[in-house]
């Protein structure tokens, strides 16, 4: 069946009243939660997963995206009008959307992020539905080793980006590796760090070690320091943005879609970087690159384009190969696993109709988040007025009963409070949590497979070299590494040249 | 503490839990069949190689850190940024948060799911001495009824009832 086979086969799946308003429900869930200063699309998508078990594999699928995506676009809205961004990928927005905001611009500031982020959003759809049917195709000639080296790269990447070290992002990955060795071996089926408990015969639950990690931390972090928002709330002003600097400003915004493309669909990126770079660019290439920082209404479509071009793209390597690429898409991997779906090039030929059911669901979004986020731009006021003190326990109630409906079971939730306060800990001590849930996710799947090309090769490593693709990521994951080594040399080098000035002076 | 020593004290812990791994954690916790033919597939294999990139990657946190450029007292972390007596409040309300957590557990089987949530978010409210008391009982009380309304009619999740209530 070709493209329009499959997307005509899957139609059926999404046009249905459960369908859109799952996506509906999710983006407003997602609007909301973005533009609350203390939750983020993370902790929403996470918190979502547990109410998805009822639904449709689809329909919740779709929740959870609709979720992600209105995430992204509503942590724009408390960094521009209060200058504190809803989510790290919205960091590059309060640089011109803040001012604009101070100018009395702060309507036509929010209807250019809307604007940009829809317009990304949808590029960043059709780049996924383009690249994830041809890259799951390529990747159907992988075998064990090919995927080994595959996770092995992917690890790598989220370890060094995703904080400030490399050796603690490494680390957190090297702790949810052997997190993820609980349970029962996967050749022998002898016990592994289970206290022959029935609990842990099955290794932890991935929904309690999620949870656990990115939400209870936000809650401790609150009752050590319990302290409310005072940020002022910027009026919307009364100018709006038109057709004419939509039109000024739309090579920054395909620019930034691109961008995003591209640094989405390489696993452990993120929005954040990429609606950095999409910005720099734009001040870079823009006639009034003196105007940027000061309230210039590109400088927002670029950043906003860059951070939604991400959405769709991160979902590539998690459909075609089964890899997550950043956190949200391994929760989303959860919601997958759950209904027993397996992400990767099988799922291409065993659940087609479910895949491009997918697609034009996100591309429904598109069209949703467009009408959904104009109403929760005007409806901001009261959503920055939750206060943290109600919201915060209240989310602790959430958490408790969506992990103990994974399995009926309260272990879970003990799992859940346990983890919390590891989550904590490395909170504390700026150890990134993203490599520990990647790697917890993806440990099983990388012991597996060098299992596998151990047995294939009756226990020689030189399998592990025996083909192009192989060879390929063997050589990203040193270039990786020896990249990040330098950058951290640098910063190392620069910041002992900025002490020795201080103490001079 | 300082960042730069917090981190060393970091790595020396790591360091020392991969020796654990590897000196008793693996032996006792791991059991290995005695007819595994090729070593790669031994269930021990993965967890000693884990075992030691925590010690090698524990030891070099040590190592970059002694050798950072970060001068003594440049880099205070953000807790001894609060006044020694907010340092101990905050102490006071994390232990606090710890001992809702474990009643919250112990209390589910007894009162039910929907009752100790409830005390839960009441007493966490309590803790950070919420400035909106009254919205606070009310969320208390709604929140786990609603949420129980949803997992145990839509979601088909048998909810702990406890000893004392029992929900339609």
């Amino acid at each position: 069946m070709n493209l329009f086979d499959n997307l005509a086969a899957a139609w059926p799946l999404v046009a249905n009243i459960e369908s859109f308003s799952a996506l509906a429900g999710g983006i407003l869930i997602g609007v909301i939660a973005g533009a609350i200063p203390g939750m983020s699309a993370t902790m929403a998508v996470a918190l979502t997963l547990p109410f998805t078990f009822a639904l449709q594999p689809i329909t919740g699928i779709l929740l959870l995206l609709g979720v992600y995506k209105g995430g992204i676009f509503g942590g724009s809205i408390p960094a521009i009008l209060i200058k504190t961004p809803g989510t790290p990928a919205s960091s590059a927005t309060i640089l011109d959307g803040y001012p604009m905001a101070e100018n009395g611009q702060a309507g036509k500031a929010l209807g250019m992020a809307l604007y940009a982020s829809c317009t990304a959003d949808l590029i960043s759809n059709l780049s996924l539905i383009l690249f994830a049917g041809w890259l799951a195709s390529f990747a159907l000639s992988f075998g064990p080793p090919e995927f080994f080296t595959l996770i092995l790269f992917s690890l790598t990447i989220i370890a060094g980006v995703s904080g400030e070290s490399l050796i603690k992002g490494l680390l957190a990955a090297v702790f949810g590796l052997l997190l993820a060795t609980v349970g029962l071996d996967l050749v022998y089926g002898t016990n592994r760090f289970n206290f022959n408990d029935a609990n842990l015969m099955g290794g932890l639950n991935f929904i309690a070690v999620l949870i656990g990690l990115f939400a209870i931390p936000e809650i401790l972090a609150y009752v050590w320091q319990p302290r409310s928002s005072d940020e002022q709330v910027r009026p919307l002003g009364e100018q709006h943005v038109t057709f004419a600097e939509y039109r000024r400003c739309f090579k920054s915004i395909i620019r930034g879609s691109f961008i995003g493309v591209f640094l989405g669909s390489i696993p452990g990126i993120g929005a954040a970087p990429s609606a950095f770079l999409s910005y720099s660019e734009a001040r870079r290439r823009s006639p009034n690159k003196s105007n940027f920082g000061k309230g210039e209404i590109e400088g927002v479509a670029a950043s906003e384009a860059g951070n939604n071009g991400v959405a769709g793209a991160t979902l590539i390597p998690l459909l075609a190969l089964g890899v997550p690429g950043d956190v949200i898409t391994a929760i989303i991997i959860g919601a997958f696993m759950v209904h027993g779906l397996q992400p990767g090039p099988m799922m291409f030929i065993a659940n087609v109709d479910i895949i491009y059911a997918l697609f034009l669901g996100l591309i429904i979004s598109s069209v949703l988040l467009l009408f959904i986020g104009g109403v929760a731009i005007r409806l901001f006021r009261y959503i920055a007025e939750v206060p943290r003190s109600i919201l915060m326990p209240g989310v602790l109630i959430l958490c408790v009963y969506g992990v103990y409906a994974v399995n009926n079971n309260v272990f879970d939730v003990i799992v859940m409070f346990l983890m919390g306060w590891v989550g904590y800990f490395m909170l504390r001590n700026d150890i990134p949590p993203a490599p520990f849930l990647i790697a917890f996710i993806l440990g099983p799947l990388l012991e597996d497979n060098f299992r596998q090309a151990m047995l294939m090769s009756n226990g020689a490593p030189q399998i592990l070299f025996r083909s192009y693709i192989t060879w390929f990521f063997w050589a990203t994951t040193i270039i990786t590494i020896a990249a990040l080594v330098r950058t951290g040399l640098r910063a190392r080098t620069d910041a002992g040249k900025a002490l020795q000035a201080t103490t001079s002076e | 503490m300082n960042v730069k020593s917090n981190d060393i004290w970091l790595g020396a812990g790591v360091v020392t839990f991969g020796i654990f791994l590897l000196v008793y954690a693996i032996p006792v916790l791991v059991s290995s069949p005695s007819n595994v033919r090729v070593l790669f597939l031994s269930p021990t294999f993965w967890p000693v190689i884990i075992a030691w990139m925590v010690i090698i990657l524990g030891t070099m946190l040590i190592i970059t850190t002694l050798f950072s450029p970060t001068a003594e007292g440049i880099g205070v972390a953000a807790a001894d940024e609060m006044e020694r007596e907010e340092v101990v409040f905050a102490t006071a309300r994390l232990a606090a948060a710890a001992i809702i957590m474990v009643g919250l557990v112990l209390a589910t089987p007894i009162l039910g799911m929907v009752l100790a949530t409830g005390l839960a978010f009441a007493s966490i409210s309590a803790v950070v001495t919420t400035p909106r008391p009254i919205a606070a009982v009310i969320v208390a009380v709604v929140l786990p009824l609603v949420l129980y309304a949803f997992f145990a009619h839509v979601a088909g999740v048998s909810v702990p009832q406890g000893r004392f209530m029992t929900l339609p």
